[in-house]
């Protein structure tokens, strides 16, 4: 189903913001940190002593790229050198990646075990691929169902009234949404992204990545996201809210240069990191 | 006797076998039943699976139901190779087919 941009679009999911209410903003501290990261002058020391300063963001930070979360080695040890190694930019992704993850890990814990997993498998995918910076990518897979943790919390009606509608057919979450609400929540997440001041390169793929085709603006990302999600579907990791796959274009394959082959051993390695999330997270099974 | 990731063992399970750290010193010996502040502290110190005797019965029958999930989810797909790629290659794993195999004692 593809999602057109018209401007009924645009009124169902002005309609469904509105509704969502006030959303807390980006707090204060982080916001500090984005305007340092922007303003010309600044240095990496300066950035990286001001999120230090703030040791709850510091700790989330440090927890997102590092093994208790995400389960990778012990990369990286410290802010500094967070800083040196990833850059501002992916800094900038991160300090905001973390503060927006709280909602989802709040909602529900299926939810929450999916999106950790295509964390893990979008960062194994973009090592694999050679596409933008895994700490950065793996974003993408943890924020990418954050529409449905807000829609579940502010919309309770009309999720549950989705919820039913998938629990009776073989039908994708995202297409009872459109049924339901006449957007899906990957439009309502890159909103919500947007406003909250994660760069383009995040926002847009987790925006597209329900279209039936790929967009034109960053398309490998988007590509990649959607692989991720496929993999960690098919592997029944985690609860998203339906119980059928969605589609899976040649388009997607032909974007990131997979055979078949490339596609099993890739999914061997994903489901590798898949099944060190610890299980109390959620259940693997539906 | 499996090794089995600490995360799906129940407090009550017995250890198939002795535990013992790099350095060779008895951590746990065969026998040991498993309770709940064993597995914590064990889990601390990074203990990601334990050997212990598993229940095939009660093993089969998740895995059969884990089958039925992947046959329900695929509905469906059968003309698309990407997904039925991905459909054989989730059956593999269920039935422990991996590139790797992540237990690591100690």
């Amino acid at each position: 189903m593809m999602i057109y941009f018209n401007e009924q679009t645009n009124e169902k999911l002005e309609d469904v913001l509105n509704r969502l209410g006030r959303l807390p903003p980006l707090p204060e501290s982080i916001q500090r940190i984005n305007r340092m990261i922007d303003s010309e002058q600044t240095t990496l020391d300066a950035v990286g002593h001001e999120i230090a300063k703030d040791y709850a963001l510091s700790a989330q930070v440090l927890q997102l790229i590092n093994s208790s979360f995400y389960g990778f080695s012990d990369r990286i040890s410290s802010i500094k050198q967070a800083v040196v190694l990833l850059g501002l930019n992916v800094i900038r992704t991160l300090t905001g990646t973390s503060w927006v993850s709280e909602m989802i890990k709040d909602s529900s814990k299926g939810l929450h075990h999916h999106s950790l997993a295509t964390a893990r498998t979008s960062y194994v995918l973009s090592g694999a691929l050679s596409i933008g910076e895994p700490e950065e990518i793996a974003s993408l897979g943890l924020l990418h169902d954050l529409g449905k943790a807000v829609l579940a919390k502010f919309l309770p009606e009309d999720f549950q009234q989705v919820r039913n509608i998938t629990d009776h057919n073989n039908i994708c979450f995202h297409q009872a949404e459109l049924e339901v609400l006449g957007v899906t929540h990957a439009v309502v997440a890159g909103r919500l992204l947007q406003k909250w001041n994660l760069p383009e390169r995040v926002v847009q793929p987790i925006s597209h990545h329900h279209d039936e085709k790929l967009p034109d603006a960053f398309r490998k990302e988007t590509a990649l996201l959607r692989l991720a999600d496929l993999m960690v579907r098919a592997e029944g990791c985690g609860y998203v809210g339906d119980l059928s796959m969605p589609d899976f274009p040649g388009e997607i394959a032909e974007e990131l240069h997979l055979s078949l082959a490339d596609l099993h051993m890739l999914a061997d390695e994903a489901y590798d990191q898949m099944r060190r999330i610890p299980r109390y997270i959620g259940d693997r099974a539906l | 006797m499996k090794d089995v990731p600490i995360d799906d063992i129940a407090s009550g399970t017995i250890l198939a076998a002795s535990l013992m750290s790099e350095k060779g010193s008895l951590i746990l010996s065969r026998g040991t039943v498993l309770s709940d502040s064993i597995l914590a502290r064990l889990r601390r110190i990074g203990v990601e699976a334990l050997p212990v005797s598993v229940n095939q019965e009660k093993l089969e029958q998740e895995r059969s139901d884990l089958r039925e999930a992947i046959e329900k989810r695929f509905q469906g797909s059968e003309r698309n190779p990407y997904l039925q790629e991905l459909k054989r290659i989730a059956i593999g794993h269920l039935n422990g087919e991996s590139s790797e195999n992540p237990t690591q004692i100690v």
